[in-house]
């Protein structure tokens, strides 16, 4: 899913007190809504690009190569002012993280399959054609590859299976603000998009046209 | 923050439905000597000589600009179609193409349609290229925008194992690869490195672009575009920067057409100001934007993931010296980072160390241990006549990191026997041992080359393996568990060293 969310512009600085007094005056705040709406932008591509270039936990965790969705998710973000609101919007799963808890349930009759190992991250379990359900202890499920599935199977081995994929219900992913920006950053671009606004304003008045 | 409804990325999403599917036997060099327009407005994949993979290209990339899918989707999409298909890389691609349509290729490379690496790249690379021609065509045809940022700056925006400029040697570390390097490229397309050659910026709607993309210089990996990504697999984007901050480093000058307010933005923006109290607009603040503050919100960005990086150190730290059982996956990252080690390399070690660690505990063999590219399954079995795990233990202490060596060591292969070496030891598989064949390659001797040992004969004592390089984990002794911990103080005092200047 994408992900849009409004900046919110409020406190005692005197620009925002300014603001205030702008939209008061103003019929159609559209440019200057996108204004402050092209500065959260950009803030927020440094953001997730800089993000892009740290986090890699689960990609480190199992040893594999990092899939990039960060990156994409910077190159995805746009920014549009309407009359009420300048509004940012990121294309990417995984950023609706950032404004609270994210709980994932799996369809009616399936399974969600959590990556275990370098080869299964950034696949789908559906594109491997020789995974078979596994049952361990304390109830839990994993898909393995299919001369692993048995009890018998495992014993002969020596014990050992390789688990490609754990089987889950459901997963709950914590809220991670710093997937974006603090707000303090937030009111400081929407700051920056008010000044650069009302600079235009006076340049325009200034020009001899 | 107030969050709304999710929208996609709407123009990306229609330049993609402006595109035609184009099936082609054609290979990269040769779709390169096609016109970048003409290239532009299809939809397309060196070799993919049927229309149903596009048809499913074409499904992934809507539902990723739609955010309702990713890439593993969209490649699961490709990988069923391929099937369906009957696909068969070294068979010639498609069986419903004519025979010698297409070269035959070698599964799970490049050329492989099918492969994860392949698959990966056409789907990337598509994705990114809808997603930054939407971002250049908003940010340059736009008036107001392209007055308030009117340059680009080429910068990393996806890390790399291997940064293009660079080449890995065997050991693992990195050579300079002369004029491969993103400067030398910028250069080449006419373009101007700023401060001291560490910024590569131009002007919006500037030929810089244009020619970077078609790979002035001489550069045959090019995509044709004026935006990113502008060569394949490439980490690097574009990045707007503000007027002030362009003015300052000398990028354009105030008599520069793009510095110039447009015409018709004079006239937009005047009969708004008419309509607002003077004195709001004498009121604040006249200083140029410069990007001070960009540049203070990344200072700040950077210091909080320092400290993450920290916190998850000390955390790890804190369990090693309470003689936790992170040691060995510690190991691994600590490796990885120094030595530049692939993803499949650190996870065949994985597998071996604990294969490894099971056999010298419980006596018993480990069929499958590892498995290693080229070579194919080995097993680690405790005894086997005079050889095996049992005689490497004893003699030369130095099988546990028997599966490091195999996963990172050179390989020699012979009729019968394997051949691994890494930095000065050698460990030997076997497929016969005394008359009985087997489907695996067993793990059978080990000799310290510079040593000069004769295999399996010489015993090695402990004291001289912790002088190695690398730490030893060593196993408690038998009765406390058998839980394998980093006991000695002087690796213990190691990692710690290495933890803190790394």
């Amino acid at each position: 899913m994408s992900l849009s969310f409004q900046i919110d512009v409020s406190g005692d600085d005197q620009v925002i007190k300014m603001l205030a007094r702008l939209r008061t005056q103003l019929t159609d705040k559209t440019e200057l809504h996108k204004s402050i709406g092209t500065y959260a932008e950009i803030l927020t591509r440094q953001h997730l690009t800089t993000l892009a270039g740290t986090r890699h936990a689960t990609a480190n965790r199992l040893g594999a190569t990092p899939s990039g969705h960060l990156a994409r998710a910077a190159e995805s973000v746009t920014s549009k002012g309407t009359d009420d609101a300048a509004i940012i919007t990121i294309t990417s799963p995984g950023i609706s993280r950032a404004f609270g808890d994210v709980t994932i349930n799996a369809k009616s009759g399936k399974w969600l399959t959590i990556p275990a190992n370098a080869e299964a991250y950034n696949r789908r379990a559906r594109s491997f054609n020789d995974l078979r359900v596994a049952f361990f202890g304390k109830g839990r499920m994993a898909l393995v590859k299919a001369e692993q599935s048995s009890l018998s199977d495992r014993k002969e081995s020596g014990g050992r299976s390789e688990v490609y994929y754990w089987l889950k219900k459901s997963v709950t992913q914590k809220q991670d603000r710093t997937l974006l920006p603090p707000d303090s950053d937030y009111a400081t671009a929407a700051v920056q998009g008010i000044k650069a606004y009302l600079r235009m304003l006076r340049t325009a008045l200034a020009a001899n046209t | 923050m107030t969050f709304t409804s999710p929208t996609p990325l709407a123009e990306a999403l229609k330049l993609l439905n402006e595109k035609r599917l184009v099936p082609t036997a054609l290979s990269s060099a040769d779709l390169r000597e096609l016109a970048a327009e003409v290239r532009r407005a299809a939809l397309f994949s060196a070799r993919m000589t049927q229309i149903r993979p596009l048809q499913a290209l074409l499904e992934g990339l809507t539902d990723m600009l739609e955010g309702k899918g990713n890439v593993a989707d969209a490649k699961l999409l490709l990988t069923q179609v391929y099937t369906a298909l009957g696909y068969d890389a070294e068979a010639g691609g498609f069986p419903q193409d004519k025979s010698g349509t297409v070269e035959p290729a070698t599964r799970g490379t490049l050329r492989d349609l099918a492969s994860q690496r392949r698959m990966e790249l056409t789907i990337t690379t598509n994705y990114r290229m809808l997603a930054n021609e939407a971002f250049v065509k908003r940010t340059t045809e736009d008036e107001q925008r392209r007055y308030q940022f009117p340059c680009y700056e080429l910068v990393r925006i996806e890390p790399r194992i291997t940064p293009r400029g660079f080449i890995r040697r065997k050991g693992g570390d990195l050579d300079i690869a002369p004029g491969e390097d993103w400067p030398s490229r910028f250069v080449a397309a006419g373009g101007e490195l700023y401060e001291k050659g560490t910024r590569m910026i131009a002007p919006k709607g500037s030929d810089v672009w244009v020619q970077l993309g078609a790979g002035a210089g001489g550069y045959r990996d090019t995509l044709g575009n004026p935006f990113a990504p502008f060569a394949f697999g490439s980490g690097y984007g574009l990045r707007e920067l503000p007027r002030g901050e362009c003015l300052l480093i000398g990028v354009i000058t105030e008599d520069d057409v793009i510095a110039k307010m447009p015409v018709t933005l004079q006239g937009a923006l005047k009969a708004q100001a008419k309509k607002i109290d003077p004195k709001i607009l004498e009121e604040f603040d006249d200083l140029e934007d410069d990007g001070e503050w960009l540049r203070l919100a990344k200072a700040k960005q950077d210091k909080v993931e320092a400290a993450r990086k920290l916190r998850n150190r000390v955390e790890t730290m804190a369990v090693l010296m309470n003689g936790g059982t992170r040691g060995g996956a510690l190991l691994g990252w600590l490796t990885r980072r120094k030595h530049g080690w692939t993803p499949l390399q650190m996870q065949e070690t994985r597998k071996g160390m604990k294969a490894m660690r099971e056999v010298i505990t419980s006596k018993e063999d480990r069929l499958g241990a590892m498995n290693l590219p080229g070579v194919g399954l080995v097993d680690f079995r405790w005894s086997i006549g005079p050889r095996g795990v049992r005689r490497i233990y004893e003699d030369h202490k130095i099988a546990r990191r028997i599966p490091l060596i195999l996963a990172r060591g050179k390989v020699t292969q012979g009729k019968a026997r394997v051949f691994v070496d890494y930095k000065g030891h050698r460990v030997v598989l076997a497929k016969d041992l005394f008359g009985k064949p087997s489907n695996h390659w067993v793990l059978t001797g080990y000799r310290d080359k510079e040593k000069s040992h004769p295999m399996n004969s010489v015993k090695i004592p402990i004291q001289q393996s912790l002088r190695s390089r690398s730490l030893h984990v060593l196993r408690e002794p038998e009765g406390a568990g058998g839980r394998e911990q980093i006991t000695t103080l002087r690796a213990r005092c190691k990692l710690l060293a290495q933890l803190l200047h790394s």
